[in-house]
């Protein structure tokens, strides 16, 4: 309690402004526009009307539906702080997940305020018994460049961006690239028949809600325009590779241009890079991690980035910029 | 010592009924019943066992909620109930008879659909394109959503289907549909198939007991005649 007051003070000394988050979220809001990633973890339910609504999973969405309902355009900064609920996926885990957070929306200046959101973040650190820390940062927007450079279909760029952020399933995604698993050419061969059977009818008629138009188009798009490449196998070892870079921030643009020089992988400037971010399916650029030891295991204390697509995606009509970040509380 | 009656279900008609008899007739159990309809039957030589004929369903929530403790039923509804249900009922023995497999399907008409990444593909288009979630139409919501959580598809709206699941598709009720299939037959004739690793799960006639049943000496006795 008293560590938490003393984190309130420092956000409060910083300009956050408290806030109070509503309990229930849509479910909507969760699963419809924050990538749905959340949707094995949710406590929900429906109302009178049947709708369905969610004991909050997470502190950030709450605080982005609030930021849009109250229709602010300038710069401001909350903190809030409370519990979330997710179920686990083991018995021991706890599903009230207590967090403090805080946010900087509508930036004039994402850099200057990703620093301060880092550097508020160490000073919470600070305040803490913890002996040894961490920071890990890192830029979602390098893997994405790294992902545009490859040759591979475009379709296969698309969804190993927008499986970043989980992890099992992108390395199922990576296994099927590499083997080419997912085309049955048996299959192939048979349904090639059929399209062009089906093109002589009216490209407009619609089977399960889907144009022919739009089913022979990327049918197409999969068995004619999208040649399977031979360097698939190449691809997925670089992607592999990629995640196990982790360094020193002053060594990091060093190490990544080489690694981009070595693979062959040009016109790309490195900042700075590392594997961290991917469990939160909302950031798109600079994410940040701060790493304790409890009693032997580490853990993530702090865990941050940039979310600019969020509010947009929950429904705000403006681009609205977002940085933030949480601090697990149930660690302390 | 007053004994607690041993409450056993099965299934209380179609198929199912009768392979489920043929399993206390191999453990030389015979079931005594009034009359064909009767619902309630004992068991020649044990006074203390009752039989109950129940509706599928109703004998994984009753096992689970300790009504009866032995049951037959199919493992596709046990795995389908609630995590508070299926916690506290074993798996005794999975049979070869009762198999169906609860798949995804889709139009045929979807040549661009083979594989569970097409399918999520394809749910971007709807939502992007049509402005709406795509739509499966199940009677098994709690599997359907692991399995595609597992396959990274998560734009998508389960629409109810309580029967003939697979009309869904034709009457535009939903786009494709997740359902028990055992030849494939039903899904052929209404225009449907199966994505490859659309198989969410294998299923079968099984017989289960109550976890809290199985610490009672009787039951197990009864169970270690019924597995023989």
């Amino acid at each position: 309690m008293k560590l938490k007051n003393s984190f309130n003070q420092i956000l409060k000394s910083q300009n956050f402004k408290y806030i109070e988050l509503d309990s229930i979220i849509e479910s909507k809001h969760i699963l419809k526009r924050s990538g749905g990633n959340f949707r094995q973890y949710l406590f929900s339910f429906y109302d009178q009307n049947f709708r369905e609504w969610s004991l909050r999973p997470d502190l950030t969405i709450s605080s982005v539906i609030k930021f849009i309902k109250e229709k602010i355009n300038n710069r401001t900064k909350w903190y809030y702080t409370g519990e979330a609920y997710r179920k686990a996926n083991t018995r021991s885990s706890s599903v009230i997940k207590k967090q403090t957070g805080f946010e900087i929306y509508a930036s004039n200046n994402n850099n200057k305020d990703d620093e301060e959101i880092v550097k508020t973040s160490i000073k919470i650190l600070k305040k803490t018994t913890f002996k040894k820390a961490q920071l890990n940062i890192g830029n979602i927007e390098i893997f994405y460049a790294l992902v545009n450079r490859l040759e591979m279909p475009n379709r296969w760029k698309e969804r190993i961006k927008r499986h970043f952020s989980r992890e099992v399933y992108l390395n199922k995604l990576l296994k099927k690239l590499s083997t080419n698993s997912d085309i049955n050419f048996e299959v192939v061969k048979q349904d090639k028949k059929k399209a062009e059977k089906l093109r002589k009818e009216n490209p407009k008629k619609i089977f399960s809600g889907r144009s022919l138009k739009e089913i022979l188009d990327r049918f197409d798009i999969k068995n004619y325009s999208d040649p399977r490449v031979n360097s698939n196998k190449k691809n997925v070892k670089i992607i592999r590779d990629y995640f196990k870079i982790s360094c020193s921030i002053d060594k990091a643009p060093k190490i990544l241009n080489e690694f981009f020089k070595k693979n062959n992988l040009k016109n790309i400037k490195i900042l700075f890079s590392t594997n961290i971010g991917r469990s939160v399916p909302y950031y798109s650029n600079m994410v940040f991690n701060i790493q304790v030891n409890v009693k032997g295991k580490i853990h993530t204390f702090v865990s941050g980035g940039r979310y600019n697509e969020l509010v947009k995606n929950l429904g705000y009509k403006k681009n609205i910029t977002a940085v933030g970040a949480a601090i697990d509380l149930n660690l302390l | 010592m007053k004994k607690d009656i041993i409450n056993i279900s099965i299934v209380n008609k179609g198929r199912l009924k009768t392979e489920s008899e043929n399993v206390f007739k191999k453990a030389k159990l015979k079931i005594l019943s009034k009359s064909d309809r009767s619902l309630v039957a004992s068991i020649k030589g044990y006074p203390l066992i009752r039989v109950m004929y129940m509706n599928a369903t109703e004998i994984i929530e009753a096992l689970g909620t300790g009504v009866c403790d032995i049951g037959i039923s199919g493992k596709d509804l046990w795995r389908e109930s609630d995590v508070s249900i299926q916690s506290k009922i074993s798996l005794v023995k999975q049979y070869e008879w009762g198999k169906s497999d609860l798949v995804v399907a889709v139009s045929t008409s979807w040549l661009d659909c083979v594989n569970p990444t097409d399918l999520e593909e394809i749910s971007f288009e709807f939502f992007n394109k049509k402005k709406r979630l795509m739509r499966c139409a199940t009677k098994f919501k709690n599997l359907t959503n692991e399995w595609m959580s597992s396959r990274g598809i998560t734009q998508y709206d389960l629409v109810t289907s309580l029967g003939a699941t697979e009309n869904s598709v034709e009457i535009s009720k939903a786009d494709f549909i997740t359902d028990l299939s055992s030849s494939g037959e039903t899904l052929r004739q209404n225009n449907l198939k199966v994505i490859d690793d659309g198989i969410i799960l294998k299923s079968s006639a099984c017989l289960f007991a109550g976890k809290n049943s199985l610490k009672n000496k009787e039951v197990k006795k009864i169970l270690k005649l019924l597995i023989k």
